[in-house]
């Protein structure tokens, strides 16, 4: 008997093969695998086909049919060789090979296919190793990729969350991306009974299940300009308070301005060299810990209150320390 | 274990477009090229010599055969043998993975490999727009190609590094050695010519960095299972107050001992240089106390005197 693997990977040839499309009918004939028509009803035939056709699908070679219902290999499915200069194929493909063995990388499995596609599966040529994110094997990677198909596939989730005091509720979202953040992962969703956008922490989450009725449709539309960049947040950007901060940094800093505000708030480069950054807060602890833990040369100088009050903890850091230890 | 059908046919469909027409190529090539297991790549094998395009057509079926534990193709491949398309789940994969690479979404890199996405169901802005992998707002540095470039053609490496809690960078040549993310943190390992050591360098705080064309000799290096080697560290001692919250990923080895009377918590702190964790004590502000060795408490009182007073323009010119 036939298996199904060796039935689609007969489909997949036969219509690779072929030069002209091919009738439902003559894929039942030719390809080994589907029963005659003597042994399996019509109905039956188009299930096993309409299945093998979607994991064709799945795996990159999309079938698609004339408006005669003649089928054919959708001609995008062949594609160029990928041609990289060396400095980006090393990176890359050790990177990949990497991120592959990574249990906290929720698509690790999905990339030594990719790297095989693009004929770069040879061994890794500079030792690297990559864990993007805290926590045992199985920990919440699984989660991670569910809940991206979730939200690509635009369908309703509900699950248990735990939250940072302890309670657990049962909620329902909308989830419209994820991100990773310092070694975390989290979810940006739709709360249903709250009406509202949040963000979870992903490894809060139990007890997740995806609206499994109708596959197919799209439970939900992502609303017009959202980007998931757009809720990762310093630290200092979550909590209940709600100021702008003013930040100096000074010339000898000027390297890392980029790269330590990352594309936020309002950035001016200073004719001495050094920049002035305005950006939205909602933490002033958190804040001045940014500004402490990514100085010197990093200066906080509005809210004024607030500058001064982080002054006057680093002047008496700076006294205690200087003292024997009580 | 019922078989994974998806995964079975990918894996098939991947040891045709390997398969080259007319060659003899020893079992092991295969293995090592497709990471496939030897048995279930000889299973997988003789599958896919049973396939063919058309069951009426002897000529169709798949030519190869295992012989001498050597993987024989025969004749003509089917046109399945061209490079396909990522599907879906690959593509996600990928473009999370440069992510996590620091290759930004406006890059000619990313725009090949985009075309290899190849398909109209794989849109890459829609996964940026929904996907983000980066483990952190810092963006990756650029160096990370650079470097791992360095390390495969043994290229020394010229570069500007800031220590923690340091101003000014000092330029050294080291020889890079090996690559690791962890927690958020890009690291090189890299044999410092100046100290004669292997050290662990932060991508982030690395300020410019040049591949020069000097090589150097391969040098014996075990890439450790962390960047930081916690046991091997010198250990301090610090208080943390009753209200201070303490994280392990911020404190990598920390050991909390008991609590005193008053709620505080005295631990125990891996730590390879008194600049790094100066700067974390510094930025508890007042949450917690250094109380040992004495040059750590120096450090700490150092580095903030510098914060309030000395060099650092912002509280000294009173621009607050």
């Amino acid at each position: 008997m036939i298996g199904p693997v060796e039935r689609i990977i007969n489909l997949a040839l036969l219509l690779a093969e072929t030069s002209t499309p091919v009738s439902a009918e003559q894929i039942r004939d030719q390809v080994n695998g589907y029963p005659p028509a003597s042994e399996q009803d019509d109905s039956a035939f188009k299930r096993m086909f309409e299945r093998d056709k979607e994991r064709l699908a799945q795996i990159g070679l999309a079938l698609v049919a004339d408006d005669k219902g003649l089928y054919h290999l959708d001609p995008a499915t062949f594609v160029s060789p990928v041609s990289l200069a060396e400095e980006e194929r090393v990176l890359l493909r050790d990177v990949l090979l990497a991120l592959s063995k990574d249990f906290t990388f929720p698509f690790a499995d999905e990339l030594p296919f990719a790297l095989s596609k693009i004929n770069m599966r040879e061994p890794a040529e500079v030792a690297l190793s990559i864990q993007t994110a805290e926590g045992a094997e199985d920990s919440h990677s699984p989660a991670v990729g569910k809940l991206v198909d979730a939200a690509f596939r635009n369908k309703r989730i509900s699950f248990a969350y735990r939250s940072p005091g302890g309670t657990t509720a049962r909620r329902e979202g909308e989830p419209y991306g994820v991100f990773a953040l310092r070694g975390q992962w989290y979810l940006v969703a739709n709360d249903i009974s709250l009406k509202e956008t949040r963000t979870y922490l992903i490894s809060r989450m139990s007890s997740l299940a995806v609206n499994s009725t109708r596959p197919k449709s799209p439970d939900f539309s992502v609303p017009d300009g959202f980007r998931v960049s757009d809720h990762i947040k310093h630290p200092f950007q979550i909590g209940e308070e709600s100021f702008v901060a003013k930040i100096l940094f000074s010339a000898a800093r000027a390297s890392m301005v980029e790269s330590l505000t990352a594309g936020t708030g309002k950035l001016q480069r200073r004719p001495d060299g050094g920049a002035s950054w305005r950006i939205s807060a909602r933490n002033s602890e958190e804040l001045t810990r940014w500004v402490v833990a990514n100085g010197p040369g990093v200066t906080l100088v509005s809210p004024p209150e607030l500058a001064r009050t982080l002054e006057g903890k680093v002047r008496r850091i700076s006294q205690m320390h200087r003292e024997p230890v009580g | 274990m019922p078989e994974n059908i998806e995964e079975r046919t990918r894996r098939l469909l991947l040891l045709l477009q390997a398969m080259r027409p007319n060659t003899r190529t020893p079992l092991s090539e295969f293995a090592r090229l497709t990471g496939t297991p030897r048995d279930e790549l000889v299973s997988d094998l003789q599958l896919l010599s049973m396939c063919a395009a058309d069951q009426r057509d002897p000529t169709s079926f798949i030519p190869v055969l295992i012989d001498n534990d050597h993987v024989e193709v025969f004749g003509h491949l089917p046109a399945l043998d061209k490079p396909v398309r990522f599907s879906i789940s690959e593509a996600r994969a990928v473009i999370a993975a440069m992510r996590v690479a620091g290759v930004p979404a406006d890059s000619e890199l990313h725009r090949k490999i985009s075309l290899a996405a190849g398909s109209p169901d794989v849109a890459p802005e829609e996964i940026e727009r929904r996907l983000h992998a980066s483990s952190s707002l810092v963006s990756v540095s650029p160096y990370l190609s650079s470097l791992a470039f360095a390390a495969k053609h043994r290229r020394v490496v010229h570069m500007a590094y800031r220590r923690a809690s340091s101003l000014s960078a000092t330029n050294k040549n080291v020889e890079p050695l090996a690559l690791m993310h962890e927690k958020d943190v890009w690291y090189v390992f890299a044999y410092c010519q100046s100290s004669l050591e292997v050290k662990t360098y932060r991508l982030d705080r690395i300020e410019s960095l040049e591949v020069t064309e000097a090589s150097f000799e391969p040098r014996a290096f075990d890439l450790p299972s962390s960047a930081l080697p916690l046991e091997e560290l010198p250990v301090a001692r610090v208080r943390f107050g009753p209200d201070e919250k303490i994280a392990e990923r911020e404190w990598p080895g920390i050991r909390v001992g008991t609590t005193e009377k008053d709620g505080s918590r005295i631990a125990e702190i891996p730590y390879a240089g008194s600049s790094w964790l100066a700067q974390q004590i510094v930025a508890c502000l007042g949450g917690a106390e250094a109380l040992s060795p004495s040059e750590l408490r120096e450090a700490v009182a150092d580095l903030a005197g510098e914060l309030i007073g000395g060099d650092d323009p912002g509280f000294a010119d009173g621009q607050h």
